[in-house]
């Protein structure tokens, strides 16, 4: 049985993220990874695997023989996890796939920064114009971990599709 | 078992993200995992073979020189690739702006006016930039060929007097 479905919500654990305000909190986190990973994987698809290839080839931190499957992975895996965090289903699994997956973007961006290149993000398909990689392109990687590291550790909030018996209770 | 059953549930999404990867691939594989890298060293892209004007004595093929003469005979167009900044900074006047980025929504707009006809010479900073050349291979998948790497860079082209102008880009 689980835990989240049986207590009443003016009993909800801290970690559940079962009160109103947290709740909404979590939400807003959910909407703002789900957002960006749905939108950065739309527009890797949009552009294509050969236009993102050579977009991860060009910041020179991925193996030559990771880069083609990674191409093709990659926007897959952000709509993917984008469509579950955005329903509020399997949200701390997500989470935490997608938590993962803004480190390492922005450990990539960090590297590429610290040595000095010259190259473009590339991170929303150039949605929000050129977006030569900075402390910016950083910073706004962070907040994204961010949102998704809370609703790693508490879940999706009484709004989440998972909170329904059927789902959680599966 | 919660921690199982996470372990569980992530490895269920990575493995549908594979999947689905696989798929796209064998849908859409255009070769590219294969290609990507036989023209890493820009060797296998090979130039168009010289025609007879190309043959008669001038500068070298691919020289600052002669980039020069294509400008000042109007026989080829110029196409930065560089970031939007550095080309309202400075670049060869009347280049095409058209940075690597612009492809990755996909085909940009300015491939409806740009020409296939014309020699396209393309060019970034000169030196490790490779963005010209992600731009190159972009525009050979779209069904250019007249197209024209110029290695040395913007800096060269301003050495060897090819004019310049500052700002945004017309198209």
């Amino acid at each position: 049985m689980n835990q989240e479905t049986q207590q009443p919500d003016s009993m909800a654990s801290p970690r559940s993220g079962g009160g109103w305000t947290m709740s909404s909190v979590l939400l807003a986190a959910r909407l703002l990874a789900a957002g960006a990973l749905l939108l950065a994987g739309y527009f890797k698809m949009q552009g294509g695997p050969v236009a993102f290839m050579l977009s991860i080839e060009s910041l020179e931190v991925v193996p030559e023989f990771l880069i083609a499957p990674s191409a093709y992975f990659l926007p897959w895996f952000e709509i993917l996890l984008g469509l579950t965090l955005l329903l509020g289903v399997w949200t701390r699994e997500s989470a935490i796939l997608a938590s993962g997956l803004f480190a390492v973007f922005t450990a990539a961006l960090i590297s590429v920064l610290a040595r000095g290149m010259k190259v473009d993000c590339g991170c929303f398909g150039g949605m929000f114009g050129e977006a030569e990689v900075s402390l910016f392109t950083i910073g706004r990687n962070v907040v994204f971990l961010v949102a998704s590291a809370t609703a790693a550790v508490w879940g999706g909030g009484r709004f989440a599709i998972e909170r329904v018996r059927s789902f959680s209770s599966g | 078992m919660d921690f199982v059953r996470t372990i569980q549930r992530c490895g269920f999404l990575v493995g549908l993200a594979l999947v689905l990867a696989a798929g796209h691939a064998f849908v859409e594989p255009s070769g590219l995992l294969f290609q990507l890298h036989e023209e890493d060293d820009g060797t296998a892209v090979e130039e168009p073979g010289l025609t007879a004007e190309e043959a008669m004595p001038g500068p070298r093929r691919g020289t600052p020189e002669w980039a020069l003469q294509q400008y000042e005979e109007g026989t080829a167009l110029f196409v930065d690739t560089r970031l939007r900044r550095d080309y309202e900074q400075g670049h060869v006047a009347g280049a095409f702006h058209l940075p690597f980025e612009a492809f990755l929504r996909g085909r940009p707009d300015l491939l409806d006016i740009l020409p296939e006809d014309w020699l396209l010479i393309l060019y970034c900073e000169g030196g490790d930039c490779d963005s010209s050349m992600r731009v190159e291979r972009m525009l050979r998948q779209a069904g250019y060929t007249e197209l024209h790497l110029f290695r040395p860079g913007y800096g060269a082209l301003v050495e060897a007097g090819v004019p310049t102008s500052t700002g945004p880009p017309e198209f």
